[in-house]
């Protein structure tokens, strides 16, 4: 199954396919996302996107987007610097990706170009102080929040 | 005398606003389920009302995060006086299980000022049937103050 | 009527930069601008009567877990996780121990995944059952709602002889069950589940013969399914549009490979759909506790296993009583998880649901907005906006409640 699945992203280099149980792992750069989005929905046939996860590893900021097909988890993992967390955005291929790309927008700093919602907050509160790190960087200190914040 | 049979009358009829302050939601279902057939604290006066200008009591669940500390100052404002404040749950109290987050206060007392305290997670119907009691005897003992 | 030309162009400028939403182009609005003065929870956009945009703003509910949850044991972390809602808090736990369990090489034993399956179908009537009595009181029937919530206590009191609690039950742990089943626990499950499909077939009977209900949700809030999948709903609201996707069906946990669920389905995809597919799984689940009370297997509920967790990424679903709820866990060999992930069912339903309010009136907002099982506090504060008077108002949850039913009493409740 995996070298079926291999030879229809063959357009794509520096591209590697693993499995495990039920989870299908695709690990792309960040520039191929957007393609290896369209491969999975157009040539695969599958639409439902379940969510987009954010890991901050330390240097590098680890983004998974995780697809379900009738029975097997499609995870495709990239990983962005931290200096320039900028990546593009696959809301004109799989529109319900808008909220997710915003929470990771929110929480970890990463700008998604194409997205609407890039100029406001969807989850954290307009008086976070906007000099402090997103709150689930590695770097954010959990009582300076609360206290900019002004919470006893 | 006068003074005796207003809080008796206040006492009697409390009409509650309710506001879920970034609560789970637990304690909300559960004051709610007070108000249902099996518990029923309709037998001792208390009502539910839709907008806090015809209410007496204000009753708070849940962490208040920054978004809703000054709705909440503002609803408390609209409510006539004579009022009271309950906080209901843990998390109302003093923060609950959510102490620490970054996005909490440590309980409602921090924002506005509180009458009556009900600890659970979620506290019972009985102990809000209780706790309610307990109210209605804080209010009859104001006569002497 | 000419449209006030400022305020349009103050919505422009709060909006700015944001691309129209059509089902063509498929991209939808952002938020709006957090400089303006009061926040609500939607932003409602008329013109004329009808709606052509609903506009959510989240976060009201955001407490930071899964920052707290970096700094917690493994263990600790399970009653963190199981209060991040009280109506499903169960499938917040044993989603998070079969992601967990899903990087060790342990086994759940036989009779913990029966005793999982009872008390995931115990939460899921009662779920159903407080989402229907909601929408009686949505629509002005009274009545239904305290009659429905008299019978859930029959629900309550089972979990409480169970688990201990009512809400938060605290039952899962990792490769198991906390508490065996106490005796004679079958004579009491099925004199209620004889109890409720009595009531429930009563229920069924009112909800498709009575005015006030059908004409508020019979071909109320429509759309088109090849519209809606491109916006990645779950649960019964995908259902409803003809799609058979379960999670128990397509990903077996708990027992659900040995007892397996009669999905159902329905091509209507409006309110009054929904609330027969949510009636439909209450019978189902009322059928399967008792297919596992009757052949549940002897042996032990759980296996003990040390506290340190393997490296690995662990995903894991359930299908909560709204939807699939989704869990992604990273451990790095300790005692406490370096990032966990939950991605609950209503933020995937928002867009859907707002999507289908379009070309409806102000009086419908409460019922569709219900459809999709949202949490309590969603619907406190709205503000509408009209584009062709030019004006801008709020309007509280109740005040739409009143609007909603003098709405249908003066446009003929039961002549349609």
């Amino acid at each position: 199954m995996t070298e079926s699945l291999l030879s229809k992203f063959d357009e794509l280099k520096n591209i590697k396919i693993s499995k495990e149980r039920n989870k299908i792992i695709i690990e792309a750069e960040p520039d191929d996302i957007v393609k290896t989005c369209r491969i999975i929905t157009n040539k695969l046939g599958i639409h439902h996107l379940v969510t987009i996860t954010g890991v901050d590893e330390g240097e590098k900021i680890c983004i998974i987007y995780h697809f379900w097909s009738e029975k097997n988890f499609i995870n495709v993992l990239t990983k962005i610097e931290k200096t320039s967390p900028r990546i593009s955005s696959i809301t004109s291929i799989v529109p319900g990706a808008i909220f997710y790309e915003a929470e990771i927008h929110d929480m970890l700093g990463v700008f998604f170009e194409g997205n609407p919602m890039m100029n406001s907050h969807l989850l954290l509160p307009d008086t976070y102080p906007l000099d402090m790190p997103p709150p689930l960087r590695k770097e954010a200190n959990i009582e300076e929040i609360r206290r900019r914040m002004n919470l006893e | 005398m006068k003074l005796k049979i207003r809080s008796w009358a206040r006492k009697n009829s409390l009409w509650l606003f309710h506001v879920n302050a970034a609560s789970c939601n637990g304690c909300d279902i559960e004051f709610v389920a007070s108000l249902t057939p099996k518990y029923d604290i309709e037998r001792l006066g208390a009502q539910l009302v839709p907008s806090p200008k015809h209410a007496d009591v204000l009753v708070v669940t849940g962490t208040v995060n920054p978004l809703m500390r000054e709705r909440l100052k503002r609803i408390y404002e609209q409510i006539p006086e004579p009022r009271y404040v309950i906080a209901l749950g843990a998390c109302a109290g003093g923060g609950g299980v959510m102490r620490g987050c970054y996005n909490v206060s440590h309980g409602v007392d921090k924002v506005i000022p509180v009458d009556l305290y009900i600890p659970g997670c979620p506290p019972r119907p009985e102990a809000i049937i209780y706790g309610l009691k307990k109210l209605q005897d804080k209010i009859i003992g104001e006569i002497h103050d | 009527m000419s449209r006030d030309d400022s305020l349009e162009k103050s919505l422009k400028e709060t909006t700015a930069g944001l691309i129209q939403y059509s089902p063509e182009g498929l991209v939808p609005f952002g938020p709006v601008h957090p400089a303006l003065k009061e926040p609500e929870y939607f932003k409602i956009i008329l013109e004329g009567e009808k709606i052509v945009q609903v506009i959510p703003r989240i976060g009201y509910a955001h407490r930071g877990i899964e920052r707290a949850v970096q700094e917690r044991t493994w263990i600790q972390a399970i009653y963190l996780v199981e209060r991040i809602c009280g109506i499903c808090s169960f499938s917040h736990s044993l989603a998070f121990v079969q992601t967990v369990e899903s990087l060790t090489e342990y086994e759940v034993p036989r009779r913990a995944r029966y005793i999982r399956l009872i008390i995931a179908e115990l939460e899921r009537i009662h779920s159903h059952l407080l989402w229907l009595g909601l929408v009686g009181y949505w629509t002005g029937f009274d009545t239904l709602f305290m009659w429905i919530w008299r019978d859930r206590e029959r629900v309550l009191d089972l979990i409480e002889l169970i688990t201990g609690n009512r809400i938060h039950k605290s039952y899962a742990t990792i490769t198991g069950v906390r508490r065996d089943l106490p005796e004679n626990i079958e004579r009491h499950i099925q004199d209620a589940m004889r109890y409720l499909t009595e009531r429930v077939n009563f229920y069924k009977m009112v909800v498709n013969s009575e005015a006030t209900i059908l004409t508020r949700t019979k071909g109320i809030g429509w759309i088109s399914p090849d519209v809606a999948v491109k916006l990645c709903p779950v649960g019964p609201l995908l259902r409803c549009m003809g799609f058979k996707r379960d999670v128990r069906v397509d990903d077996p946990y708990a027992a659900y490979d040995e007892i397996v669920p009669d999905v159902k389905t329905s091509t209507d995809s409006d309110v009054l759909s929904l609330i027969n597919i949510r009636l439909a799984e209450v019978e189902d689940s009322i059928r399967m506790i008792l297919e596992a009370i009757t052949g549940i297997p002897t042996g032990p509920i759980k296996t003990t296993i040390p506290r340190t967790v393997p490296r690995g990424d662990g995903m894991g679903h359930v299908e909560a009583p709204r939807g699939e709820l989704f869990y992604f866990v990273r451990s790095e060999g300790g005692n406490r998880p370096v990032r966990v992930k939950i991605r609950t069912p209503t933020l995937a339903n928002i867009l859907t649901a707002t999507e289908m309010l379009k070309g409806h009136t102000l009086a419908d907002v409460p019922v569709v907005l219900t459809g999709m099982d949202p949490c309590f506090g969603c619907m406190d504060r709205l503000t509408v906006i009209d584009l062709d008077k030019g004006k801008e108002w709020q309007i509280t949850g109740e005040q739409l409640r009143k609007y909603g039913i003098e709405w249908y009493k003066r446009n003929g409740v039961g002549e349609k």
